[in-house]
């Protein structure tokens, strides 16, 4: 007897979109992997309305919740969803918006809306986790798609998602990438999570941390090696802090 | 006395754009009293949070208002706060991002063409049929968006979010092996993107325009993308900072979330369809051809032709790829020294999307004091609203609209930011 394919919805939050593009950049595969799902809610390929009654094996969402409509939009999914995944570093941790909360966030809506700041519903920012419980999260920002497609793979066959949690060092020193703490740069790489095959340092730029801490970072020596104020400016960059 | 009739037409999601949005339309006794495009997603304030921030940050932090042209938005920030602070990019350095332009205009116009607008030219839902349908044009349009991310993920280090990129030059350069090919890539691409040209060539256009005014980035040398003065009709040309003082940004309503920009209290196009109307005469010699086989003829003010219109310039931007790195040949350059200061600096690109500016100010610490970015869409919004007003007139299907609306391709992320 065949199999009845699960459900799936990949959809988005408050974000720049681009972890929907780096699962379009898949390109043919992301189209033969979906053979195995029912897809009910793609908003970038389809155009159809969402419905809100059916039950969803899994859900990716990424992006943050920045306005009122946006928390009853996660709810929902979760209600409907058995396996809800955090998708990229704005679900996961914050990301670049997160910075608002580390100033005077109505002086920054003000800069940005002098006339009408107080008329725009704008939330400080969580990780989803703070809203609903997350059952997983594909780190990174961007997260990288061979990541997002073995999840796909894993849940298809309906496993528990896993990924591995090491630090960007421990690919940072496989590809054999020149170590730039050793130069005195600002290198969070040590206390991140890799699976990002460590991009960053491929290309001499220090990792700022994207993908969030590794369980049990050494934090203390991370603080003493950039320096407090250094280590607080690269931390608040995608919402670490 | 008659009673008034009015309607309402709304819809509350536009799928298969770049971020969210919805539609209204409204109507009484068969005029149209409004057309508005509803934001529905939140901003993130990305001027307000780079005030205090180091100015090295920007770059890296705007590249993050977009997932489908992060790579100009760096580049642009690069652009700006290089002119803050007075340093002059190499020509190597400047090559290479052009090309890195080439790479994105190739990925976002082969995204907005085959995955976001296509499927209503045949009346489709959804890309999975589209996918099904017709195999061929799938595979031909992921393979020349595929060529756009190669030549990002070379030379940009990344597709989405470049890595390589900095202010004065690149923390790591593309091997000539690469390059090659790309170029080799670039060659093989061109004649399917001229087929691909073709096949959208016969596609049933709707009939429809609306009179406007065109702006896009104008040079002698070439089709401007990277650099440019402001180019308007009839060859008037601004400098960014005069054309600036013109097209002013502002809230509609108060609590509108997107500050459209308009000249004189006027809406202006930009994107693919502007550039090619206004500098056509720089395409590259197949995207001349294409172009005298479009369906249209210039001056074009059908929307709907946006897509050849991006057809046209992914065919160009692969040729100008064949030219420059026929004669190019990479060499070992450091990135430029240069001193912290303060200064203030106003970057211009071109995006897919249409023209796009960053400004910075940055004060002696090298913090950043103020800045502004002014995105592709908040520039063609009102036009797009504008159009739709006049498309109710023939249609108000709700497929019609979102057609209208997609032909565009709008990003409502990038608008907001």
């Amino acid at each position: 007897m065949k199999k009845k394919k699960k459900t799936l919805i990949i959809t988005s939050l408050t974000s720049c979109n681009g972890c929907l593009f780096s699962i379009l950049d898949l390109g043919q595969t992301f189209f033969k992997v979906l053979e195995d799902f029912e897809l009910a809610d793609f908003h970038l390929i389809e155009d159809k309305k969402a419905n809100n009654e059916i039950d969803i094996d899994i859900t990716f969402i990424e992006g943050t919740v920045t306005r009122k409509e946006e928390k009853i939009k996660l709810k929902n999914l979760r209600q409907q969803t058995k396996t809800l995944i955090a998708l990229g570093a704005c679900a996961h941790l914050g990301n670049i918006q997160k910075i608002k909360n580390y100033g005077n966030k109505d002086k920054i809506l003000k800069y940005v809306y002098p006339s009408s700041g107080e008329k725009i519903d704008n939330w400080k920012i969580q990780p989803l986790s703070a809203y609903v419980p997350v059952d997983f999260v594909i780190p990174g920002c961007p997260p990288n798609n061979q990541e997002i497609l073995e999840v796909l793979r894993q849940v298809a066959i309906g496993s528990k998602p896993h990924l591995p949690d090491r630090p960007v060092c421990y690919e940072c020193q496989i590809k054999n990438y020149p170590c730039l703490l050793l130069e005195d740069k600002p290198c969070l790489g040590p206390m991140i999570r890799g699976g990002c095959e460590a991009i960053c340092l491929k290309s001499n730029l220090p990792c700022t941390g994207c993908r969030g801490r590794v369980n049990e970072p050494n934090e203390e020596k991370m603080q003493e090696l950039l320096g407090n104020k250094e280590y607080e400016r690269v931390l608040e960059i995608f919402g670490n802090k | 006395m008659s009673v008034r009739e009015k309607i309402t037409i709304s819809i509350n999601a536009i799928n298969k754009i770049e971020g969210h949005a919805g539609f209204v339309g409204k109507l009484e006794n068969g005029l149209i009293r409004e057309a508005r495009l509803e934001v529905k997603e939140g901003a993130r304030l990305i001027e307000g949070i780079l005030i205090g921030r180091k100015y090295t940050e920007a770059p890296w932090i705007t590249a993050r208002i977009c997932g489908i042209c992060p790579t100009v938005h760096n580049l642009t920030a690069i652009k700006a706060i290089e002119k803050a602070l007075r340093v002059k990019a190499s020509p190597q350095t400047t090559t290479l991002r052009k090309l890195m332009l080439f790479g994105q205009f190739i990925q976002s116009h082969m995204t907005h063409i085959y995955f976001l607008a296509l499927s209503d030219f045949f009346n489709l839902k959804s890309d999975l049929t589209l996918v099904k349908i017709n195999p061929k044009i799938t595979r031909e349009a992921i393979q020349i968006r595929d060529f756009g991310n190669l030549i990002l993920n070379t030379i940009g280090g990344r597709n989405i979010h470049p890595t390589t990129t900095a202010i004065g030059g690149f923390r790591k350069l593309p091997s000539g092996r690469m390059l090659n090919k790309i170029l080799n890539t670039a060659k093989k691409n061109l004649e399917t993107a001229n087929d691909l040209f073709d096949f959208l060539n016969n596609l049933t256009f709707p009939e429809f325009q609306r009179l406007t005014v065109f702006a896009a980035l104008a040079n002698k040398q070439e089709y401007a993308l990277y650099n440019g003065q402001i180019k308007l009709p009839k060859n008037k040309t601004y400098s960014p900072q005069i054309f600036l003082k013109k097209a002013n940004e502002e809230q509609e309503m108060a609590g509108d979330l997107i500050k459209k920009v308009k000249i004189a209290r006027e809406s202006y196009l930009v994107g693919a369809l502007s550039r090619i109307n206004l500098n056509y005469r720089k395409l590259n010699p197949f995207a001349r051809k294409a172009l005298a086989r479009a369906e249209f003829t210039l001056p074009c003010y059908n929307i709907f032709y946006n897509l050849l219109a991006q057809m046209i310039e992914v065919i160009h931007a692969t040729e100008e790829t064949i030219k420059i790195l026929s004669e190019f040949k990479i060499k070992a350059e450091k990135i430029q020294k240069y001193k912290t200061k303060a200064g203030r600096g106003l970057g211009v690109t071109e995006a897919p999307r249409g023209l796009l500016f960053h400004y910075y100010e940055i004060d002696a610490r090298g913090f950043i004091k103020n800045c502004n970015i002014i995105t592709p869409t908040a520039q063609f919004l009102a036009n797009l609203e504008n159009d739709l007003e006049k498309f109710l007139e023939n249609s108000r299907k709700e497929n019609d609209i979102k057609m209208l609306i997609r032909a565009y391709d709008p990003c409502i992320t990038c608008a907001v930011h």
